[in-house]
């Protein structure tokens, strides 16, 4: 109970409390985006000439695509011309060692309790912090080195370990996939690499931090994550933005690879400047996460809370290649004020003896919007495949939406497939309960939301579960009443 | 028909029916309406998989035949063979036979004498009226096919019933689609007026004869008045050369209730819209539906609802047996508007797949914008229990009567919840020589 009080008293009073920016001086690439822009951002990263080729036949593929716009949100026509596709701190440090990295930098990531000084951690987490463009360190890199764990930002994959970026980035969302892979193809700049060899249980959990702080640039990242066969690697991902007028993009690319018996877990805690309370400002959060289960009796498994961006619009997805694999998808997508949110999953099942397992919340509060949309396909040879779909929602107020879309697709006679779906609202007599007995209604709102999502919490990792419990009394507050 | 004018285009071809009927009417307010529908049709043309609601029906399977206009009174069927059709000799009903969308009289059987209620056609005296009044009214023009039917429709049912009356017999429309010598686009109307407090109970059921394919393109519009009560059941036994699309509107007032029964029995191509509009509070909305397809039977069943008003109650069962090549989709929606409050919608869609080679895409969709509602929806796909086989095999039934006898139970849990007694034993029978 005093965990509890702790968390809500922390709280109170705070709107959204990573909104500070820092001030580095930054290298910024003049606005605009043509192929000198990709020239400019390959040559900055000193890139070998095949991924240069790589980048600009996306860019190339980019220009013939269009935005799509089937998802349910609006939001005014970007102009990919005015903003920068590249943003650096000055004195891009060699990462000898942490000591040398920006200490403007360095405080902005303490400020938000990400410490870079490795020795002073007790917990064993390795964090790749990004800031704005470039990753600015990557901790425990050693200790990781010992069992043979890869875990580097991603240019530095992309110059030391050309190998296995020419084998599998890209081979689970092509440049070709959708609009904004193809553009996070052309301009990403940097992101977490991570690949687990034969038979490694990964010995601490690995972790990226990404922060946006320039103003009119986009964020794009590309994530890679390898678990070869007989490997184990758990994944986190955190994400904040400061508050800005203009809305900003953010199209990252997450792709996942589980080999035989290989699993990846991969957390997401997403809290982008969601916008003020007038819908002004805030993150475009457009992002494309696909994990591939290659090999037989491998799993992949998406955790993600979603309480940021002004709009989300992402659907990390697994396709069950291998026989006997096993995908999952715990959700809890939280939107207030004018938020939207588009999110869900795909769920392929083509080898046979597949499972899946969907468990989706959403929670809609002030004046936002959020929708399920998912897809569950059984191809025809994907015999016994077997998929279970929950996915609520809950309102709080008469001016927010909540919605459902899902797609089942099956193919094959010996499929299960089963969907479930409601919408309610918190129940006035449970918050009466509550008021009786001396806890107040936005604390109550707060125990019942926690308690609605916990099946998607207890999937996330310890150190995740307190920070996502307080950003979900966070976004929800000021919505009661 | 000689080879130059089969080579024509649909599109062409209507466009040129349209000019011809064109020609005949003189302006009014109905005919203004039919104008509109037609200019829409001609913006939009035919729908096309790029589309959401059609994004597994792709029309062109059935709009690229050569189709005739049937003329009126041009085709008659012989009462000996209308008595062969399922469901044509049941007593104490009124009936109406409309063979290739005109009515045939002598197979009708119409109420005579003083009513309460009107139940005619719409090529009677009688009905002129309430057509010109409501054609067009509940019926939503944004779907092609429905603007298609409101500019160019033939014949068709049209009931009306008074204050509080009641129709003393449940109302059977025969829809035959005739194609002995020629393949047809039929294009058959509905209009049903209930006012406040009435009751009616009616069935569609669409049947055909011939060697040739036929497009029938139905529409039918429901007004219900305050706490009226409709009963409606539409059962689609065509042979597997006809294809159909059809949609019905329903408009409900304070009170009404509506239950809805769509038996998808038998048909190469079928495409059902069911679109209830909810406008006044405490309405009761009920969906029943089932479907068996086997061969390469095709089948889209889409439903919506539009709860525009608090207090309102909507449930929905769905259930598929899909065999062969079939492939069957269903998609519901259920959107509850702003200031709904209070809203309960139920929708459910179950499928069983006895084949390798079907497929079903199922979409539950639930759009929602008031937070004092309860809405669930489920869909599930899968296969027939295998416990519960192996029980009654431990009984000593054998496998394939077990395995009848649960399909049989799957089914008939629809026929049972259907109103008209006398649809349903025939309906059981005919359901389970389609499963054997």
């Amino acid at each position: 109970m005093s965990d509890q009080q702790k968390i809500l008293e922390e709280v109170t009073g705070s709107e959204y409390k990573f909104g500070f920016t820092t001030d580095v001086e930054m290298e910024v690439a003049p606005a605009g985006l043509t192929e000198d822009t990709i020239r400019f951002i390959s040559a900055k990263k000193e890139e070998p000439a095949y991924f240069l080729e790589w980048r600009l036949k996306a860019f190339r593929h980019w220009k013939k695509m269009t935005e799509p716009h089937w998802g349910y949100f609006k939001y005014d026509p970007i102009d990919y011309q005015v903003q920068s596709y590249y943003a650096a701190p000055k004195q891009m440090p060699k990462k000898a060692s942490m000591d040398e990295v920006d200490p403007e930098v360095r405080k902005t990531f303490e400020k938000l309790g990400i410490s870079l000084q490795e020795q002073k951690r007790l917990s064993g987490v390795a964090v790749d912090a990004v800031f704005d463009s470039v990753s600015v360190g990557t901790t425990f890199q050693k200790q990781l080195r010992d069992v043979g764990v890869i875990f580097c930002s991603m240019s530095e994959a992309i110059r030391e370990h050309p190998d296995l970026i020419q084998k599998y980035l890209g081979s689970v969302v092509p440049y070709s996939d959708n609009f904004f892979a193809a553009l996070n193809s052309a301009v990403f700049s940097d992101g977490s690499f991570a690949y687990v060899p034969k038979g490694v249980h990964c010995p601490m959990e690995l972790s990226t931090y990404f922060r946006m702080n320039a103003q009119n640039t986009g964020q794009f990242e590309r994530t890679l994550i390898i678990a070869d066969e007989g490997a184990y690697v758990s994944y986190l991902e955190g994400c904040t933005a400061p508050m800005r007028d203009k809305n900003q993009l953010h199209a990252a690319v997450v792709e996942l690879i589980a080999l035989d018996r290989g699993e990846v877990k991969y957390s997401t805690v997403q809290n982008w400047f969601p916008g003020d309370k007038d819908g002004k400002g805030g993150v475009f959060n457009f992002v494309t996460k696909r994990g591939l289960c290659a090999g037989h009796h491998s799993r992949i498994s998406w955790t993600q809370v979603e309480t940021g961006s002004a709009i989300t619009w992402k659907y990390p997805s697994v396709i069950l290649k291998g026989d006997h694999s096993h995908g999952e998808f715990y959700s809890v997508a939280v939107t207030n004020n004018h938020q939207q949110a588009d999110t869900g999953t795909k769920m392929q099942h083509l080898g046979k003896n597949c499972k899946s397992r969907i468990v989706a919340k959403t929670i809609s509060a002030g004046k936002s919007n959020s929708s399920y949309r998912g897809l569950v396909r059984v191809a025809k040879n994907a015999d016994n495949a077997r998929n279970y779909t929950q996915c609520d929602s809950l309102l709080v107020g008469d001016k927010c939406g909540a919605h459902t879309f899902p797609y089942i697709e099956v193919k094959n006679k010996s499929a299960q497939v089963e969907h479930e779906a409601t919408t309610s609202k918190i129940g006035e007599d449970q918050i009466f309960y509550c008021n009786q007995r001396g806890i107040g209604t936005e604390e109550a709102v707060s125990l019942i939301v926690n308690g609605y999502c916990r099946e998607v919490l207890n999937q996330l990792p310890m150190e995740f579960a307190v920070e996502a419990q307080k950003l979900l009394s966070v976004s929800l507050e000021g919505s009661v009443g | 028909m000689n080879t130059l004018e089969s080579a024509i285009q649909l599109p062409v071809r209507i466009e040129q029916w349209w000019h011809a009927q064109q020609k005949k009417e003189s302006a009014s307010p109905v005919i203004e309406r039919m104008q509109k529908a037609y200019a829409s049709f001609k913006t939009h043309g035919f729908p096309h998989v790029k589309m959401e609601d059609w994004k597994y029906t792709d029309v062109r399977k059935v709009t690229e035949y050569p189709y005739a206009w049937p003329v009126k009174n041009e085709h008659r069927l012989s009462r000996e063979y209308f008595k062969s059709f399922l469901l044509a000799g049941l007593k104490d009903v009124y009936r109406l036979v409309f063979v290739n969308g005109y009515l045939q009289e002598d197979l009708s059987i119409l109420p005579g004498g003083d009513n309460q209620f009107t139940v005619t056609h719409l090529g009677d005296d009688k009905g002129t009226d309430h057509y010109e009044e409501y054609l067009g009214r509940v019926a939503n023009m944004d779907t092609p096919f429905t603007a298609l039917n409101t500019a160019l429709h033939s014949d068709g049912v049209l009931i009306h019933i008074k204050k509080n009356a009641e129709v003393d017999k449940p109302v059977l429309v025969y829809y035959v689609a005739l194609t002995d010598n020629d393949l047809y686009l039929i294009q058959p109307r509905n209009i049903v007026i209930t006012e406040p407090g009435s009751k009616v109970q009616f069935a569609e059921i669409f049947v055909s004869k011939g060697v040739e394919p036929s497009l029938t393109n139905v529409v039918t519009e429901i007004k219900a008045g305050e706490g009226s009560y409709v009963d409606y059941s539409r059962i689609q036994m065509e042979e597997n050369r006809n294809f159909q699309i059809s949609y019905t509107g329903i408009e409900q007032q304070k009170n009404s209730r509506i239950d809805t029964h769509v038996l998808c029995l038998n048909g190469a191509f079928i495409r059902n819209d069911l679109h209830f509009t909810l406008q006044g509070s405490n309405c009761t909305s009920i969906m029943n539906g089932l479907y068996i397809l086997d061969d390469e039977q095709f089948l889209d069943n889409h439903t919506r609802v539009d709860h525009a008003v608090p207090n309102c109650m909507s449930d929905q069962l769905y259930k598929g047996i899909l065999n062969g090549k079939s492939t069957g989709v269903f998609n519901g929606k259920i959107i509850v508007h702003p200031d709904a409050q209070k809203t309960n919608a139920y929708q459910r869609n179950v499928n069983v797949l006895l084949s390798d080679n079907a497929t079903i895409n199922t979409k539950p969709q639930l759009e929602i914008f008031a937070d004092d509602v309860r809405c669930t929806h489920g869909a599930t796909a899968g296969f027939i229990d295998e416990e519960a086989i192996f029980y009654m095999q431990a009984r000593g039934i054998s496998k394939e009567e077990a395995r009848k006898l649960l399909m049989n139970a799957y089914a008939n849990e629809i026929v049972d919840k259907m109103n008209v007694e006398a649809l349903k034993d025939p309906l059981r029978e005919y359901i389970a020589q389609k499963l054997k």
